[in-house]
């Protein structure tokens, strides 16, 4: 997760309308129709989508800001791992002994190959997923780098063989 | 499978670019780069066309009240049955992930639920009924210390 991003936000007045109730933000019929539209193109032109949405311009724009600015909804770029070189996926679930398992899971996720570390209920402690551009890679970064870290007692990896959908629609913004 | 274009250093500039705010425009980005709009815009379609990166919204987890993101091990009935059932879960729109795997399971799922009822009622009503799954385990990730959203994979 890039937390610097967050640091970056602008930070305006709220707009009007609908807001935060309970903590949380309800999200009305506009809202939904952007956020559909931009999770098929996110690079619509705001002029364009209020025009297939028959409000104006201004109104998307407002809209979208204030979704952004409430941490709802961001557009990014998301890169395809085979196509940036990261051939080989490996989810891993971790096994701690002796320290706390989120002390685990951050030295895990200051390594850049490891793309997502969540603390898990069940056999394992944590689920990791770990990508390398090459099996030498995978096998280095198990072996020599995660299970160096203290408190890593064992692995469980597995290897994609064949990814059928990875499309992440959500996420912890 | 589609074919590998390499990518340049501006390529990954404009990506980087784009990794934060893809709403950004061509101009502008132009403009930061000390390069024309159309350089820009023709690179950005190069990228697209060839599956390289996908722009798209991502929404906050957070609009669930508590998100947990749920990974199913899922066993075949048999070595022939695997491809199917994973191509099966993939036309689920409820799971984000779905990949054959060497290892832990056959087929790895993934699925964000807000609770243990829901979860139970999806592999119950659902995941339950596709031909072809002998077993389902699942571990149930419940707080996220890191996920690059921004990686993706660009099939069909």
């Amino acid at each position: 997760m890039r937390t610097e991003s967050k640091g970056e936000r602008r930070t305006r007045g709220k707009a009007q309308g609908a807001g935060r109730e309970d903590g949380l933000y309800r999200t009305d019929e506009v809202d939904e129709q952007i956020i559909a539209a931009l999770r098929k193109n996110g690079r619509v032109a705001n002029r364009d989508l209020a025009r297939d949405m028959g409000v104006n311009e201004a109104t998307v724009r407002t809209r979208l800001r204030r979704l952004e600015d409430a941490n709802m909804l961001r557009v990014v770029a998301m890169r395809d791992l085979a196509a940036m070189g990261f051939e080989y996926l490996a989810p891993v679930g971790v096994q701690v002994k002796g320290r706390s398992v989120a002390d685990v899971g951050a030295d895990i996720a200051k390594i850049e190959r490891v793309i997502t570390v969540n603390v898990a209920i069940g056999t394992h402690d944590l689920e990791v997923q770990v990508v390398a551009e090459s099996l030498d890679e995978m096998q280095h970064l198990l072996t020599s780098v995660i299970a160096k870290i203290e408190g890593v007692e064992r692995l469980f990896p597995s290897l994609a063989l064949r990814v059928f959908k990875y499309n992440p629609e959500w996420a912890p913004l | 499978m589609t074919t590998r274009i390499s990518l340049d250093d501006l390529d990954h500039r404009i990506i980087d670019r784009l990794g934060h705010d893809a709403r950004v425009s061509n101009r502008e980005i132009g403009r930061e780069f000390d390069l024309t709009e159309g350089t820009i815009r023709s690179r950005l379609k190069r990228l697209l066309d060839n599956k390289v990166i996908r722009v798209a919204a991502v929404t906050n987890a957070n609009r669930l009240r508590n998100p947990i993101l749920a990974y199913l091990w899922i066993e075949a009935d048999s070595a022939a049955d695997i491809e199917r059932v994973a191509a099966s879960l993939a036309e689920l729109p409820e799971i984000g992930f779905v990949a054959t795997t060497l290892g832990r399971a056959d087929v790895l799922a993934m699925t964000l639920v807000e609770n243990g009822n829901e979860l139970t009622d999806f592999l119950h009503q659902t995941v339950d009924k596709i031909p072809g799954i002998r077993r389902v385990r699942y571990s149930l990730g419940q707080n996220f210390i890191k996920h690059d959203y921004r990686w993706c994979s660009l099939v069909d």
